[in-house]
């Protein structure tokens, strides 16, 4: 019985999808170098090199200051780190630079994808009013934030997308505090709420649904397209670097990260969860939350299924 | 054609006659007036340019980073906290080499809090690599911003230009400014070429890799190597100017009766009017007396001000701003440093006009009398007078 | 030094040698392979390539974090210690 249910779940996992997805992507050219010092088992690197597949050699790539800043996707002294045309915004200012881009690039009636990718720092906290200001002006921008859920160039720092109770170097784990005491910022909702054209939750594990994400954010024209990419980083989250895509899939399966896309607003989900986990079996795997009683875990798990109802109310 | 204009209103006509592609602005007294004169030349199609109505003036200058590293010709303006805000892509419009024009409306800093007229905005961001220009009336203020996208956009220079106009004295106050034709200035300002910089699909490169300090330093060296090419393009565009359009403003600085002069009034912006009047007052009285007005304050025209200043006895320099730490006016200082080893003349540091308050014909006779007493004595009294403070003229003004 | 720019760019391609990082090293049993492209999508550094109808790696630039052992559903790849000479 139980052997028949765990095939039943392999059938349902989308393990068996990665074979189509596979065959989209692996002939795109890579745009991305090899030789870029990101850590082992680097989520990020994952999703950046997905995106400059999907998107291709039409796009003009901004990189803010942050991880994938720091490892050489800027390039360094006089090289780059990818063949597409890529610059550093500033950390505040990354949506109201590709603003500029694209108005001129339209006014020269030049169809070029501007793409931001962006850690959460640079999205959620300081650069989050140029990032709403451009979502209300309608810039035409593809806006993916990797969240890794903190400032992990600097040296894994709290953000306003670090979750309730995690450890980071700034909301350490003591007697008197036991990481983060804030819950974090719904970004993603934040930004479907400003009824941008395309809105989506994606994951490095769920690469199909990812592809799929990215491009429908490219066909979107008239306005802004966010992504908000699920992306665990073993060296900030204290888990081993070959259990990347386990946690990140682990965090969809308990409903903490779930998967689903907006247009203008409207909520639809695009992985449906047959056997949703316990928030634990998640925490369990992450470092950073190995401090945490089981009673936070309950106070967690408690968070997740409100947030999920909560925006399941909002679906179709 | 001949209008009669408010400064913000010239400079929008100087904007629109430069044919800008992206134009980002947000709202800031003074200047709001000239942001609503460009978002009516768009609305009536007489403008033919991107306008970003951004969130704040941050995003301002960022809207602006991407449309010229796009090739863009852009356009901003902004006043005080406006500035201060913007600073962070203020510093890098420059050492990316981005040839952007902005227009300072200048305006007092907070605290106190304050809304009036006041150089101190655009003089504290100096060092930022910018080249700044200052103007003295409406029909200046139009033709600087034509000539400062030639500036801009010179190989030799390609850097952004401030003009910076004094708030309310220029930007609410109308003039009869004449109106160049669209043809001519298109005659004199051709198309923008960016191609030392640029993001384009077409010619992939990385804009502002992370770089090393050694090649930090020649960036540096040729950033600085612009600022002083710019020292002569100046010129050169200056003259150009007058050739076509019959007005010219002297390139950097402006000579006002120094023929004989021992004494020099040093000042910069819209005081120049009425100094202009005290100085042909006082040399009918036979005072030898003559008046420069500095219109290129970054970069600093130091070779220039040695030669003109090099038989001048007393210099008087007056500042609309406050050089905290220096306790002087802020040109008064670059100036004294600027002629150390070549001439000592006595010099006095006036600082006058700040939060709105007015430099009127008493204020600037008082430095004429000063001035005159130091040449008399040969003596410094004091090193520098703050105008509204002598015989508490604050204590009348709250009275009044 | 040659560069007359005046303006920080880049043009040449940055690349850095990351098969030096390695410790552990992905090994391939290709009979156990079942081609189903999860290696290769799962790949940071973008690694994995196809040749001889074979999924292979290129030890120039794979890290040796081991994603792809992990989530080899075949168990077609294992780790091995990194020996260098």
């Amino acid at each position: 019985m139980g052997e028949t249910i765990e095939k039943l779940k392999w059938l349902l996992t989308d393990k068996y999808s990665n074979k189509r997805v596979e065959e989209e992507i692996r002939d795109k050219e890579d745009l991305l170098s090899s030789g870029i010092s990101t850590c082992l088992g680097c989520g990020s690197e994952i999703g950046l090199r997905i995106a400059l597949k999907v998107l291709g050699r039409n796009t003009i790539l901004a990189i803010p200051p942050g991880c994938m800043g720091g490892v050489g996707v800027v390039g360094y002294g006089t090289t780059t780190g990818t063949e597409v045309p890529v610059f550093f915004p500033l950390l505040d200012n990354i949506a109201s630079m590709l603003s500029g881009i694209k108005r001129y690039y339209r006014r020269l009636g030049r169809k070029v994808h501007v793409l931001a990718y962006a850690g959460d720092g640079g999205t959620a906290d300081v650069g989050f009013q140029c990032l709403s200001g451009a979502a209300e002006r309608d810039e035409n921008i593809i806006y993916i934030c990797y969240d890794n859920e903190g400032y992990m160039n600097t040296g894994i720092q709290r953000s306003g997308t670090t979750p309730y109770k995690a450890w980071t170097t700034t909301t350490p784990v003591g007697e008197a505090r036991r990481g983060k005491p804030q819950v974090n910022k719904n970004m993603p909702l934040i930004m479907a709420m400003h009824e941008i054209p395309y809105t989506a939750t994606a994951s490095i594990a769920y690469i199909e649904d990812y592809v799929s994400k990215l491009k429908k954010a490219a066909e979107v024209e008239d306005g802004l397209a966010y992504i908000h990419l699920f992306s665990p980083c073993p060296t900030g989250w204290r888990f081993s670097t070959d259990k990347t895509i386990e946690v990140a899939r682990l965090a969809v399966e308990t409903n903490f990260f779930p998967l689903w896309e907006a247009r203008y607003g409207e909520i639809r989900f695009t992985k449906k969860i047959w056997f949703k986990k316990p928030v634990k079996e998640y925490l369990k795997a992450v470092g950073k939350y190995s401090h945490l009683t089981d009673e936070e875990i309950n106070e967690i798990q408690k968070l997740v299924d409100d947030r999920y109802r909560m925006l399941k109310s909002l679906a179709r | 054609m001949i209008k009669i204009v408010d400064g913000n209103q010239a400079a929008a006509y100087g904007a629109k006659l430069s044919r800008p592609e992206v134009i980002a602005a947000y709202p800031i007294t003074p200047q709001t007036p000239l942001v609503e004169y460009i978002a009516s030349m768009v609305a009536r199609g007489e403008l033919d340019a991107e306008m970003v109505e951004v969130e704040s003036e941050h995003s301002a200058l960022s809207v602006l980073h991407g449309a010229s590293l796009s090739g863009a010709r852009t356009f901003t303006a902004t006043s005080s906290q406006g500035l201060s805000l913007m600073y962070e892509p203020y510093f890098r419009t420059s050492t990316l080499r981005l040839p952007v024009v902005m227009c300072i409306v200048t305006r007092e800093m907070i605290s106190p809090q304050s809304v009036w007229g006041g150089q101190q905005d655009a003089v504290t961001v100096r060092d930022a690599g910018w080249i700044q220009l200052f103007v003295e009336n409406n029909q200046e203020v139009l033709d600087t911003v034509i000539q400062a996208y030639r500036l801009a956009e010179d190989r030799r220079v390609l850097l952004p230009v401030n003009v910076c106009l004094d708030g309310f004295y220029l930007s609410h106050m109308a003039e009869k400014v004449v109106i160049p034709d669209q043809n001519e200035v298109d005659d004199f300002l051709p198309p923008l070429v960016m191609d030392h910089i640029k993001l384009d699909p077409e010619n992939p490169m990385s804009v502002d890799p992370l770089t090393p300090g050694p090649l930090l330093t020649h960036y540096r060296n040729k950033h600085v190597e612009g600022l002083e090419n710019a020292k002569d393009v100046i010129e050169e565009v200056d003259r150009e100017f007058e050739e076509r359009f019959g007005r010219s403003y002297h390139g950097k600085i402006e000579p006002f009766m120094m023929d004989d002069a021992e004494i020099a009034v040093v000042t910069m912006g819209s005081m120049s009017g009425t100094v202009r009047v005290i100085v042909r007052e006082a040399r009918e009285r036979g005072v030898r007396i003559g008046m420069l007005k500095l219109r290129m304050f970054r970069p600093f025209p130091k070779e220039e001000f040695r030669e003109l200043l090099k038989d001048i006895d007393v210099i008087g320099v007056i500042d609309r701003n406050v050089s905290f730490g220096f306790s002087s006016g802020t040109v008064y200082y670059e100036l004294k440093s600027a002629l150390f080893g070549y001439h000592n003349p006595l010099m006095v540091s006036f600082i006058a006009g700040l939060g709105g308050s007015d430099i009127s014909k008493m204020h600037v006779r008082k430095v004429v009398e000063i001035l005159e007493k130091v040449h008399k004595t040969g003596k410094v009294e004091k090193e520098v007078v703050w105008m509204d403070l002598e015989e508490k003229l604050w204590e009348k003004q709250l009275k009044s | 030094m040659k560069i007359e720019w005046i303006a920080p760019i880049g043009k040449d391609r940055y690349i850095i040698k990351t098969g030096e990082w390695r410790y552990q090293k992905p090994e391939r049993n290709q009979e156990k392979c079942k081609k189903c492209g999860t290696c290769l999508i799962y790949c940071p550094t973008g690694s994995v390539y196809i040749e001889d109808d074979e999924y292979r790696t290129d030890y120039e630039f794979c890290k040796g974090c081991g994603i792809c052992a992990s989530e080899c559903r075949a168990d077609a790849i294992i780790m091995v210690e990194e020996v260098r000479e």
